[in-house]
C-alpha cells in the first residue's frame, strides 16, 4: 500500500538547517523545521499490519496437503509464527503492508511490490530463510541470500523500502 | 564444561532444560497418550496444559517486545509427565520437549543428573517417535532456566536489599523526599557469541521481589534463562549448546550476586 501523501524532501538535502518558521501568537507552539518534521512523520502514525498479516496467516494454516495442485505440502505453522516474530522486529511504522502467500515447500513468503522496488522473504521453516530484492529504478543493487538468525539485511532493505 | 562449584545451601528451587525443534504435527493427542504408557513407570502421573508458543532468538533487527504471544489453532495441548516424588516433570508439545527439576524440599543433584533425566525422555521419544513414523526430533532452539528464590542476610528486610544480594544494583538504600524505597526489579538481557563472534543466543537474568506462598515471606525471584540455536538440527547438537548454556547460566549466576551471598550458601568442600 502506497503512502497517501508524497514526502517533499529534495535529495542530500539537510532539513535541518532550514531555517523554523516563526511562532504566529505567543500562545501557539512553534511549528518544526522540516527535518524534525519529516522525523515526526516517518515515526507515525503506525500501520496496523499485525491484524492483517495474522488474518493471512491464519487462512493459510487451513490449506490442506496438495493445495497447488502439485503435492505441496500444508503450510509449517511453525514457519509461519517465526515469519511473523521476525516481521515483529523489523516492521516500520510507515512500511506498507506486505503480501503473505503460501511456498510450495510448505514455508510462508512475505513480498513487497513498491515504490520500484521488489522485497521478497521466503521463511521455509525457522531460522531457513531466502532473500531476494532489486531495486527496479537501478539505485540499489539485487540482494540473493540466505538468512538465519541474523536480520541486520532485512531490516535496512525494509527501510529502504519505507522512505520510498 | 566448566566444573562448576556445588553449594551447601543453594538458593535454586527449580531448573529446566528444553529443546523446541521443528513441528511434528503427526503428533497428535491421541499419541502422547501411548507415549505416557511406555513411560508411567518413571512419570506416573500427567497433566493437561495449555501449548506454549514458540520462542526465537533473532537479530539484526528490534529486540521482539512480546514475540507472537498466541498459537494459532491445530497446536495440540502440552503434556506434564510427572514424576512419583514431585521432582521431575517430562513436558511434551509438538514442537518442543521440556526437563524440569522442582526443589520440593531436595537438595538439587546437579546439572549431570538433570541433563541424563532429558537425554532418557529423548531417547523414550525418539523410539516412540520412529517406532510410530512420527517424524524426527530436530532442534532449531535449546534453553537452560534457573530459577531461585533468594532470601537477605539475617536482620535485612530483603526487598530493600536488593544491594547486599546483587552488584548490579548500587543503591543500598534509595529514597527521594518523603519517598522510600519499598522494592526494586532488574532485568537484563545479553547477547551471547559463538567462538567466531556470531551471535547464537542470548542470556535473560531477572530480580523480581516475590512472597512466597506459604508464610508471605519476602525473597527475590532469581531467573536466568540462556537462549539460543544449536549448530545443527540434531539431538547430539542440542546437547552440546545445552552444556554451554548451562556452564553460562552459572557463571551468570556467580556474577550477578554477591560474595556476602556465595559465604551465605556456604561452597561444598571436597567436590
Amino acid at each position: 500500500m502506497a503512502s497517501s501523501s508524497a514526502t517533499l524532501k529534495a535529495p542530500n538535502t539537510n532539513w535541518d538547517n532550514v531555517p523554523q518558521i516563526a511562532p504566529r501568537s505567543a500562545t501557539q507552539k512553534p511549528l518544526l523545521t522540516f527535518g524534525k518534521f519529516l522525523t515526526a512523520y516517518d515515526a507515525g502514525p503506525e500501520i496496523k499490519w499485525q491484524a492483517s498479516a495474522l488474518k493471512k496467516v491464519a487462512e493459510l494454516l487451513k490449506l490442506p496437503v496438495d493445495w497447488d495442485g502439485y503435492g505441496a505440502p500444508s503450510i509449517r505453522r511453525d514457519a509461519a509464527m517465526f515469519a511473523l516474530e521476525v516481521l515483529e522486529t523489523v516492521m516500520l511504522p510507515r512500511t506498507p503492508l506486505p503480501a503473505i502467500v503460501p511456498a510450495a515447500d510448505g514455508g510462508i513468503q512475505i513480498e513487497w511490490h513498491e515504490g520500484d522496488i521488489d522485497l521478497e522473504f521466503h521463511v521455509s521453516a525457522p531460522y531457513v530463510c531466502d532473500l531476494w530484492f532489486e531495486d527496479l529504478r537501478g539505485a540499489e543493487p539485487s540482494v540473493s541470500e540466505a538468512l538465519t538468525n541474523d536480520f541486520t539485511l532485512l531490516r535496512s532493505l525494509i527501510a529502504l523500502l519505507s522512505k520510498r | 564444561m566448566v566444573e562448576t562449584p556445588a553449594f551447601v545451601r543453594p538458593p535454586l528451587v527449580e531448573t529446566s532444560l528444553s529443546m523446541q525443534f521443528a513441528t511434528l504435527a503427526k503428533l497428535q493427542n491421541v499419541y502422547m497418550g501411548m507415549l505416557w504408557s511406555g513411560i508411567r513407570e518413571r512419570y506416573p502421573n500427567v497433566l493437561e496444559q495449555q501449548a506454549l508458543p514458540p520462542s526465537f532468538e533473532t537479530f539484526g533487527g528490534m529486540p521482539p517486545q512480546m514475540g507472537v504471544p498466541f498459537l494459532f489453532p491445530g497446536a495440540g495441548s502440552r503434556f506434564w509427565f510427572i514424576s512419583s516424588d514431585d521432582h521431575n516433570v517430562f513436558q511434551l508439545q509438538q514442537d518442543r520437549l521440556v526437563h524440569n527439576w522442582r526443589a520440593r524440599g531436595n537438595p538439587y543433584p546437579g546439572y549431570f543428573n538433570v541433563r541424563e533425566a532429558l537425554k532418557e525422555d529423548v531417547r523414550a521419544l525418539s523410539s516412540f517417535l520412529e517406532q510410530e513414523d512420527l517424524g524426527l526430533i530436530q532442534p532449531n532452539q535449546c534453553e537452560v532456566m534457573y530459577n531461585s528464590n533468594i532470601v537477605a542476610p539475617i536482620g535485612a528486610d530483603t526487598h530493600k536489599s536488593l544491594g547486599s544480594i546483587s552488584p548490579l544494583w548500587s543503591k543500598a538504600d534509595f529514597s527521594v523526599g518523603k519517598a522510600s524505597l519499598e522494592g526494586s526489579v532488574v532485568q537484563l538481557r545479553m547477547l551471547l557469541r559463538d567462538d567466531d563472534d556470531q551471535p547464537i543466543g542470548r542470556v535473560h537474568v531477572s530480580f523480581i521481589p516475590q512472597f512466597v506462598a506459604t508464610d508471605l515471606s519476602q525473597v527475590f525471584a532469581l531467573e536466568i534463562v540462556v537462549r539460543g540455536r544449536p549448530k545443527e538440527p540434531t539431538t547430539s547438537s542440542a546437547f552440546d549448546f545445552l552444556d554451554i548454556a548451562h556452564d553460562v547460566a552459572f557463571e551468570t549466576f556467580m556474577a550477578v550476586t554477591t560474595s556476602e551471598m556465595h559465604e551465605a550458601w556456604e561452597v561444598a568442600r571436597g567436590e
